[in-house]
């Protein structure tokens, strides 16, 4: 017993390198859980205090391309307007509310903070968090296209899984043809991800415009996702890859929304109520 | 004068931490190109300094990193690792007149070139299991491959300019 105390002394520079990988690579196993994590993130106050500072100033540089798209977004929505649209008298007036004539999706602005392209896990900091109404599992896009879900909320800031993440998961859908598929991002190039698993996606051409589907529960649908740059047939099934330029422009998203999906919850309880009882 | 240059030491990890998240994270010039220079910090430390005393503060460095960059505890995992065999590393690089008067690893007294081969060392050993715990899987091994070469020579580059404009006029005209 003596000499197993003195063999642990005389090597305790090896077992504390050993317990501290062992604590390090705990924490990098249990983090890419991400629901399961448990230590504090950029979502606390002090490293979000940084950021949220640095983004102040940060600000003042790029108002010009900010102006731009607040501008590009006002004449988009200027031309949903009701004054916009010529009603054929024939036919009844198309409604924008669901069935039960109730708000579907409500959007909360937020200003990102914090933001990475290049790692092969990337999150975005926003500036806004429970206080301002914001929970996890919340869509994110912007102007011109999705951005990420809400995956960690504390009081003033929150934390959003990006669409450049190898574990982002989305159902899409090709705009001309409705043919479904999944997205997936590689984790290499932040401008394109690839659309897995779509079958019989008829006659493509490059540029065809990918959305959002029907069927996500976050996501609004018919939300612009990006462009098809090429597309192979995968070896060995009958599903497609697609290869896609994404909409929005990671390098510089400044503004984005959250989105509120009122009718979520009961969505989520309904689907569950079947998984569990196990039909 | 300890005590000073531990503040020191403290007032420059702050700055490198900040510059890595605020200006380096920022960059983005390619995919294959992601510095970090805050390892100048470990690459810095005093050479007699104890081991019991080196493991925690290079594991809290690379923790302060991971807040920021919502890693994880990857970049704890390599601090660890590079603190553990820099005594290995010093011993490697003993130059010919050993290291009598010197007491921490500076460019002014042991030289440009013991001091970048140090710094290149450490930083490619650093970036070597970063990227790796990053990737985690080896199916793109060129691109790794490509990554942590790129990566290791523009952050041996930046911390040798770091070390520079820190030293004094006086060493800089010796140089």
């Amino acid at each position: 017993m003596r000499s197993f105390f003195s063999f642990i002394i005389r090597h305790y520079t090896v077992f504390l390198f050993l317990l501290l990988e062992f604590i390090s690579l705990y924490f990098v196993f249990t983090y890419n859980n991400y629901q399961r994590t448990f230590f504090i993130n950029s979502a606390n106050n002090l490293t979000g205090n940084v950021l949220n500072t640095y983004g102040n100033f940060q600000e003042y540089f790029q108002l010009r391309e900010v102006n731009d798209s607040l501008i590009n977004e006002n004449s988009r929505l200027r031309a949903q307007l009701e004054e916009s649209i010529l009603f054929d008298t024939a036919s009844s007036p198309i409604s924008v509310i669901d069935t039960s004539g109730k708000q579907l999706y409500s959007y909360i602005p937020a200003q990102v903070i914090g933001n990475s392209v290049s790692e092969p896990n990337n999150f975005i900091t926003l500036n806004k968090g429970s206080n301002q109404g914001i929970t996890e599992n919340m869509a994110v896009i912007t102007s011109n296209g999705i951005v990420g879900k809400v995956v960690k909320v504390s009081s003033n800031f929150s934390v959003v899984m990006s669409v450049l993440h190898t574990q982002f998961k989305l159902s899409v859908a090709i705009k001309k043809n409705n043919a479904m598929g999944r997205i997936m991002w590689e984790g290499i190039s932040p401008t394109h991800v690839s659309i897995i698993q779509v079958s019989e996606p008829g006659q493509l051409f490059k540029g065809d415009t990918i959305l959002t589907g029907n069927n996500s529960g976050i996501f609004p649908p018919n939300i612009m996702v990006g462009t098809l740059t090429d597309y192979k047939k995968d070896l060995g099934s009958n599903y497609y890859n697609l290869n896609v330029k994404l909409s929005t422009n990671f390098n510089a998203i400044k503004y984005v929304y959250v989105v509120r999906y009122h009718l979520g919850d009961e969505r989520d309880a309904l689907e569950n109520e079947v998984i569990d009882a196990d039909y | 004068m300890q005590i000073i240059n531990w503040i020191l030491r403290i007032i420059g990890l702050a700055f490198l931490i900040l510059f890595q998240v605020l200006v380096l994270n920022k960059l983005n010039v390619s995919t294959y190109v992601h510095p970090y220079i805050y390892p100048m910090f470990i690459i810095l430390l005093p050479f007699n300094m104890p081991k019991w005393l080196l493991l925690p503060l290079a594991f809290l460095t690379g923790f302060s990193m991971d807040l920021f960059m919502l890693t994880g505890g990857m970049h704890a995992a390599a601090c660890v690792f590079i603190a553990f065999i820099r005594p290995y590393l010093i011993k490697f690089y003993t130059p010919i007149t050993g290291y009598e008067s010197v007491s921490t690893p500076s460019l002014s007294e042991l030289g440009v070139v013991w001091f970048t081969l140090f710094t290149i060392t450490t930083i490619f050993i650093h970036h070597s299991i970063y990227f790796l715990l990053q990737v985690f899987w080896l199916n793109d091994i060129g691109y790794l491959l490509l990554k942590i070469i790129f990566s290791t020579l523009i952050s041996t580059l930046l911390i040798v300019i770091f070390a520079f404009l820190f030293s004094s006029r006086r060493v800089r005209k010796k140089l």
